[in-house]
């Protein structure tokens, strides 16, 4: 009989169409949004009033050529304060989460670097106060954002000034 | 799928945006730093500039240091900055542990910790007055107090750490003139198994 294996196939279906339409869901996708947004904005306070912090962090990678660093340093800040800005806010949605994504998978690559070659440095991520160690944990957390970023790009239909798309 | 040149375009200006807020920002910030980063040159202090004798004859030892590279550094240096121009020279001299134990034991100068409050209360050299460089403009009162010509012996945690170098250049901007970077900074100072202190000093 195959209405076993009908069935199983039919439930698998169903689970991905289920899955497909928890993730466009508006309200998940804002959810999304805040989460991603909030924390790069968060993230990207210190800094910027305090860049000769950041750029010693970012020294500390030793992956830049040295006379590049300070430019990296003051411009990424300000980079995740405005996508982080724009996310909130519901603009410009998928150019800024296109631009996270990319802004973390190269932190990634960094953190990954970094971990290879023995580096015990701060990650830098949040700024010189509750900084923390490079790590797989960084990387996690990284990954997340990550995925946080991608479904937004797959899900969000278009951009509009209000809080929730329609 | 929608179209990708707005998309691309969109991105485009996000950056460029910013961009020009973060050169705007770094232009008018009271704590904004170069666009370039350079270098610094760190040249270490010889002991005839330090010790009024013939430097580290310790009796015990019979070990004479000569330094002939340090004094010759220091008289090219001219030529040097020359060769290198994105290096430019620090406002201050590197010293080793020999010569940071010498000077405690001649009780010369005035030392500072340059890491932060809690790193300092977990332990730090014995003498060593907290001086965050983080926070150093809220320390400028207990710093004016101090003679500009006194011997300011200053470190870190390691070399790779520029908190030192910070505290150096507000020094320098205050204009002290004998500024010392004890460049193994805590971690040489714990390797070398030296004692540990965890009481504070305050002006």
């Amino acid at each position: 009989m195959d209405t076993g294996k009908n069935a199983d196939r039919y439930n698998f279906d169903k689970l991905l169409v289920d899955m497909k339409n928890i993730l466009s869901s508006k309200y998940i996708l804002l959810l999304s949004r805040l989460i991603l947004g909030m924390v790069f904005i968060a993230a990207s306070v210190e800094k910027i009033v305090l860049p000769e912090i950041f750029a010693i962090n970012v020294q500390a990678y030793q992956i830049l050529p040295l006379s590049f660093v300070n430019l990296v340093a003051l411009i990424i800040p300000w980079m995740e304060l405005l996508c982080g800005v724009f996310l909130v806010s519901g603009t410009f949605v998928r150019s800024s989460s296109f631009l996270l994504s990319v802004l973390l998978s190269l932190f990634i690559i960094m953190l990954v670097s970094a971990i290879m070659r023995g580096l015990i440095i701060d990650c830098g991520c949040f700024g010189a106060s509750n900084d923390s160690k490079v790590g797989w944990l960084r990387v996690i957390e990284d990954i997340g954002l990550l995925l946080l970023g991608v479904h937004i790009i797959s899900f969000t239909q278009h951009d509009s000034i209000r809080l929730i798309s329609d | 799928m929608t179209k990708i040149t707005p998309l691309l375009r969109e991105i485009f200006m996000i950056l460029l945006l910013s961009v020009f807020l973060a050169l705007v920002y770094n232009a008018f910030s009271s704590r904004g730093i170069s666009l370039i980063r350079k270098e610094i040159l760190k040249i270490a202090a010889p002991d005839s500039v330090l010790f009024s004798r013939s430097s580290l004859d310790d009796s015990t030892h019979g070990v004479k240091v000569i330094a002939p590279l340090h004094e010759r550094a220091l008289r090219n240096q001219d030529s040097m900055a020359k060769l290198y121009p994105t290096i430019h020279e620090s406002d201050f001299k590197i010293i080793s542990l020999v010569q940071l134990k010498k000077l405690l034991g001649e009780k010369r100068g005035v030392m500072l910790d340059a890491r932060s409050a809690g790193e300092y209360k977990q332990g730090h050299i014995k003498g060593a007055s907290n001086i965050p460089a983080l926070d150093v403009e809220k320390y400028f009162d207990k710093l004016v107090t101090i003679p500009r010509d006194t011997l300011v012996i200053i470190y870190c945690n390691n070399p790779e750490c520029d908190l030192g170098q910070m505290l150096a250049d507000f020094l320098k901007v205050m204009e002290f003139k004998h500024l010392l970077i004890y460049d193994d900074g805590w971690d040489g100072w714990t390797q070398a198994k030296m004692p540990i202190d965890t009481t504070s000093i305050n002006y």
